[in-house]
């Protein structure tokens, strides 16, 4: 009932709107329209409308060791810390509610989100000069760059998780211990299981960031050990060659893959809690 | 499994206020208690002192005699029914019923029957599979009555247990409350502000007030023998006349005290015609009649005593108390005239503010 009064109160005013929203879409999937098609090329040249179609430039990403390198290891940083990351806040989300109350809560929230708005180049810089200070068998690691990045994206996991969290009644907590639950219980019974879709989605949300970026890696990851997204900035410097397409391509996929496998869990979960009366 | 419960002048200080100023309770074995008061009395805080969720700033709660005030919730085996029911989403009915049975360690196959068995007493068998949120709300209030109860646990613990449920189904579930404690056997704290509520399911009933117990007594007594004008005026409808120098202001009768409030109930009054002589009467006049099925309600109006209720038979000819026409009214036979001392409460009596609009 409500919604239909807000959507019939707009009246004209919502052509504006779905002219905007249909802008921002063709904005969004028009570069995608291009670089797809580009990457399936036969020819030697990065060129749309592409000549032919051959899978020959992704068999070269996966044949040339300074593609299949980079992917390993932006793999396995994205996916430590985005670990890291989910880890802390959901920690911090869960502690927060525990012990902080009024001002002093607004106060270490405002202090939590914080890494959001850092420059990421200022706050790499920083943080390559700390690490300069390090054994060089630390800084020589991707252990910084993980750091780094798990610092970034922990806001994105508290927010997620926090927002969660504020939906779950706190007297689920005091029933539960007035039930003999003690609080390792009271975390892995009820309060975990009832955030545990936000938890998985502030986990694919951080890894697809990680995966992403490129500034901190470009100032932190060790010489030997590039990621991906460092790769293809360096490789876009030096040439325009297809395979960059077939690269962006698969990074397209594998976003579009994991947001997809999270949305689906955290739909299950969502109709899980709302199946009762079906 | 039925404890007795003691509290011994127990006080709580929240954020530099004291909100219970040394609260004492003595429950026996199996009894059900409820705390009734108005909002801000303290009773809800009286709760969570018993179930170790409002930490005590003094006094004693004692179990069986062992003190339990420095325990945590988890350690003092309670079970509490939350005014909003607190069943836990994510589970099944059974595994809601089971939950504090597997705090407690019970095996699985126990754990199953246990939650059948409290399925059972609160009649709703076979629901153990089910989602908690396809239940009704009446349906959820007696899941959260069955999962506080099994574990078998000392003290049975009820905040506002009927708040959420509408009237009718608020007087079904009292009865049925009373029937399952009694079957149980088990010690029961309710906090409530509904009276009824209070006299259908309590053994004795203790009213609080401002972070004390006003009074602790059966309903009976609460409802004839109020130790103070507070107490009469909270439960049932009340006419509080005064007393001085002996005699009942408007009747002009002779009571016992020399001085104070008496505490008249609407249904004490008759028609003075319907009484003997010998009974003593006062005239007034009838401002409203309104028929309610089982009787009449009156509001009347008398020179000193001021506005008052009165019931009467709904056999009674209307046009005898028609708005408007003066009756007289005499006090029924039977009724012991209660007198609550002028040095009990010192606040002004209900009555000479009435008087002050009446006039």
């Amino acid at each position: 009932m409500m919604d239909r009064e807000l959507r019939d109160g707009l009246g004209l005013a919502r052509i504006p709107f779905l002219v905007l929203g249909v802008v921002l879409g063709l904005f969004m999937l028009v570069p995608l329209a291009i670089v797809v098609p580009t990457s399936w090329t036969a020819g030697q040249l990065l060129e749309f409308p592409p000549k032919g179609f051959s899978l020959q430039w992704y068999r070269a990403v996966f044949d040339d060791d300074t593609w299949t390198g980079p992917i390993m290891v932006s793999l396995r940083v994205s996916l430590f810390a985005s670990l890291l990351s989910t880890v802390m806040g959901t920690a911090t989300a869960l502690g927060m509610r525990r012990l902080m109350q009024g001002r002093t809560s607004r106060v270490m929230r405002s202090l939590f989100i914080m890494p959001l708005a850092i420059p990421y180049v200022s706050y790499a810089l920083g943080i390559y000069h700390l690490f300069l200070k390090l054994p060089s068998g630390l800084a020589d690691t991707t252990l910084p760059l993980i750091l780094a990045q798990a610092t970034i994206t922990f806001p994105l996991v508290y927010v997620v998780v926090a927002g969660a969290l504020a939906n779950v009644d706190p007297r689920l907590s005091s029933a539960a211990s007035t039930m003999g639950a003690r609080w390792p219980t009271i975390l892995w019974r009820i309060e975990l299981p009832l955030i545990k879709t936000a938890i998985i989605g502030g986990w694919v949300f951080a890894f697809a960031t990680c995966f992403d970026e490129a500034t901190l890696a470009i100032f932190l990851s060790p010489v030997d050990q590039t990621t991906l997204a460092q790769q293809l900035y360096r490789e876009a410097s030096e040439s325009i060659a297809p395979t960059l397409s077939a690269v962006s391509t698969m990074i397209t996929m594998l976003a579009i893959l994991v947001l997809g496998i999270g949305s689906l869990i955290m739909g299950r979960g969502t109709a899980a809690r709302r199946g009762g009366n079906a | 499994m039925s404890v007795q419960l003691t509290l011994e002048d127990v006080r709580v200080a929240l954020g530099g206020n004291e909100i219970l100023h040394g609260v004492s309770l003595d429950i026996a074995p199996g009894e059900f208690l409820t705390l009734l008061g108005p909002s801000g009395s303290g009773k809800t805080t009286t709760l969570n002192v018993i179930a170790g969720l409002v930490p005590t700033s003094g006094g004693h709660v004692r179990f069986d005699q062992q003190p339990v005030e420095k325990r945590p919730p988890h350690d003092r085996d309670i079970g509490l029914v939350f005014q909003s029911y607190a069943l836990f989403p994510h589970m099944t009915v059974g595994e809601n019923v089971a939950f504090p049975l597997l705090t407690r360690k019970v095996d699985k196959a126990k754990r199953r029957a246990v939650a059948e068995q409290m399925l059972e007493l609160v009649q709703l068998p076979g629901t153990a599979d089910r989602p908690v949120r396809s239940l009704s709300g009446g349906q959820q209030q007696r899941i959260a009555l069955a999962r506080a109860l099994a574990p078998s646990p000392s003290v049975l613990l009820l905040d506002e247990p009927m708040a959420a449920l509408d009237k009718q189904l608020r007087e079904t579930m009292q009865i049925e409350v009373k029937r399952i404690q009694q079957e149980v056997g088990v010690t029961t704290v309710a906090v409530t502000h509904d009276q009824t509520e209070a006299m259908t399911m309590s053994d004795r009933v203790a009213i609080m007030r401002d972070g004390n117990v006003e009074q602790i007594d059966t309903p009976e007594a609460l409802y004839r023998r109020p130790a103070t004008l507070f107490a009469a005026r909270f439960l049932g409808e009340t006419n509080l006349v005064a007393v001085r120098d002996g005699r009942l202001a408007g009747f002009g009768t002779g009571v016992g005290a020399r001085s104070g409030t008496a505490v008249l109930r609407p249904e004490d009054f008759a028609l003075g015609g319907d009484l003997p002589g010998s009974a003593p009467r006062l005239s007034v006049r009838v401002t409203t009649a309104s028929f309610q099925g089982t009787r009449y309600r009156l509001d009347v109006v008398h020179d000193e005593v001021g506005a008052m209720i009165v019931t009467l038979p709904a056999s009674t000819d209307p046009t005898t108390i028609a708005p408007g026409t003066t009756i007289e009214l005499a006090l029924n036979d039977g009724c012991d005239l209660h007198v609550v001392p002028e040095d009990v409460e010192s606040e002004p009596p209900l009555v000479s503010a009435d008087l002050t609009i009446a006039a």
